[in-house]
């Protein structure tokens, strides 16, 4: 029986890139179930490359990632779907296919990998839009709503078959500090209430010490990660000040 | 030419599941570029066509008047748009209108990781958003290319019949006879491949479009201009081996 304590994410030696051009090299770190992780770091050190290679979408050059003891990059395609299919992945700009309603959206992994009737998927649809505080929104398309509202739609979307993991890219990126608030307490929410493990990639602050149980720093200068653990121990204890730095705004350290 | 191959090989694919009823498409896609396709573009199919016939009914004219053959401009507008000219307006005509879409619409797709969104939740992008905009422009084309023919004959008979005082009855006839069957095919085998060209040349660009505003520009010129560059390559082909086989 799994532990609570067992790993569900292992990722060692990663090194990402194309081709001849390294973004990061070296990364290994794991997480556990249920937990909520942080990848952080500064705009462009390679958070996006690092989520990309973790959620199937861009082949690390070097290394392995494991979920539950299976390597996803070594295994057949019919096998990284069935791993795949148990992520939820929230985008950036919240991707939600414009050519769909919001209802439409939300229901389309519904459609795909479930046995549900149509009447059982709209309920479906309804509860997962409310859960984010888009009740009634099923007939907007996502150009007709902000972009705080898409992105919880893509949360929406995310959650249609209670994934396992979810992915968050940005996810307080352009939006106004209290929805970021608001955003950051429904991860909270879906891990408790979905049981799901969380990878959370951003360099707001505010978020990273609000839900981070743990996490990694990526630093784009020596392109590879130089700390990990729990962001709030890390600015208590952390003796680097490339990691000060960042976790102070770029403000002085009496540790330095 | 590496991502154009591996792009077919996965239309193939997709294709094939289609066929085995394993394939995830979206329909909608299919109802909506088939009426972007027919609907929306015969105004400019007409105009053009009935364009390219009249110019084609003055042009021959000039000569023929020398010799006293002016009714066989009759022939002249029947064989050439009914074998290769309307296929090839058309051609171009969509490779403006829908290839052009097909990648802004696909490459925006990509920008906004829509694409992303698909793969990751298995979804093949090839097989829910290429293959029912290649199916469309498929069927679509040849419709199109009919409807051409007859616009241009129409054309060249107005200019014959209206500035150049010929009998409507014999110019009639004369293009019954000018105008065979296997004429007709191949028209019809010129507009399939340019439907394929046309569908395949937007869609890959579009799904392999950087992710960029320019890059999204970049990929409707380059889905134009590769349509547009393989429509006469694919003619010139075509002709050539009509010539061969005597046809």
């Amino acid at each position: 029986m799994d532990s609570v304590l067992d790993p569900v994410i292992e990722v060692s030696n990663l090194d990402l890139g194309y081709a001849d051009y390294i973004v990061m090299r070296n990364i290994s770190f794991s997480v556990r179930k249920n937990d909520i992780f942080v990848v952080m770091g500064a705009s462009g050190c390679g958070k996006s490359t690092l989520l990309k290679a973790l959620i199937g979408l861009n082949q690390p050059l070097k290394g392995e990632v494991l979920y539950n003891g299976k390597n996803f990059w070594d295994t057949d395609e019919a096998e990284q779907q069935n791993i795949t299919r148990r992520f939820g992945v929230l985008y950036q700009g919240g991707a939600l296919w414009s050519s769909l309603t919001l209802g439409e959206n939300v229901a389309l992994p519904l459609q795909i990998y479930s046995n549900l009737s149509s009447i059982q998927i709209r309920e479906v649809v309804a509860l997962k839009l409310s859960l984010v505080g888009l009740a009634g929104y099923e007939d907007f398309y996502p150009s007709e709503i902000s972009g705080g509202m898409r992105k919880r739609a893509g949360l929406a979307r995310a959650i249609a078959l209670d994934p396992d993991i979810i992915f968050f890219d940005e996810p307080s990126a352009g939006l106004d500090p209290v929805n970021a608030r608001m955003l950051d307490d429904l991860i909270i929410q879906l891990r408790d209430v979905l049981g799901a493990t969380i990878i959370v990639v951003t360099h707001e602050l505010a978020s990273i010490f609000s839900i981070a149980d743990n996490s990694i720093f990526l630093d784009a200068e020596s392109k590879t990660m130089i700390a990990a653990g729990n962001p709030n121990d890390l600015l208590a204890d952390s003796r680097d000040p490339r990691v000060i730095r960042f976790l102070t705004r770029g403000a002085k350290h009496p540790n330095l | 030419m590496r991502s154009l191959f591996g792009f077919l090989g996965e239309l193939t694919v997709s294709f094939g599941r289609l066929i085995t009823g394993k394939a995830y498409v979206r329909w909608d896609d299919f109802a909506v570029t088939i009426q972007r396709c027919g609907l929306d573009a015969f105004l400019l199919v007409s105009l053009i066509s009935m364009l390219v016939g009249m110019i084609l009914a003055f042009v021959g004219a000039i000569q023929l008047k020398m010799f006293g053959a002016q009714i066989f401009i009759a022939d002249i507008v029947g064989i050439a748009m009914v074998r290769v000219l309307a296929a090839v307006m058309t051609g171009i005509i969509m490779s403006g209108r829908i290839g052009a879409s097909f990648a802004a619409e696909l490459g925006i797709m990509q920008t906004n990781e829509e694409i992303d969104a698909l793969k990751t939740l298995g979804v093949s992008p090839v097989e829910f958003l290429v293959m029912p905009r290649v199916l469309a422009l498929f069927i679509m084309l040849p419709l199109l290319t009919i409807y051409a023919d007859l616009m241009g004959i129409i054309g060249g008979f107005i200019i014959s019949i209206g500035m150049l005082g010929l009998n409507p009855i014999e110019y009639w006839n004369h293009t019954q006879h000018a105008v065979k069957l296997i004429y007709l095919w191949i028209g019809l085998i010129h507009s399939l491949s340019f439907g394929l060209i046309i569908a395949i040349s937007g869609c890959l660009r579009g799904v392999k479009c950087e992710r960029s505003s320019a890059g999204v520009g970049e990929a409707t010129t380059s889905a134009v201009v590769t349509a547009i560059t393989s429509i006469v390559i694919a003619t010139a082909i075509i002709t050539f081996i009509c010539q061969i086989l005597g046809v």
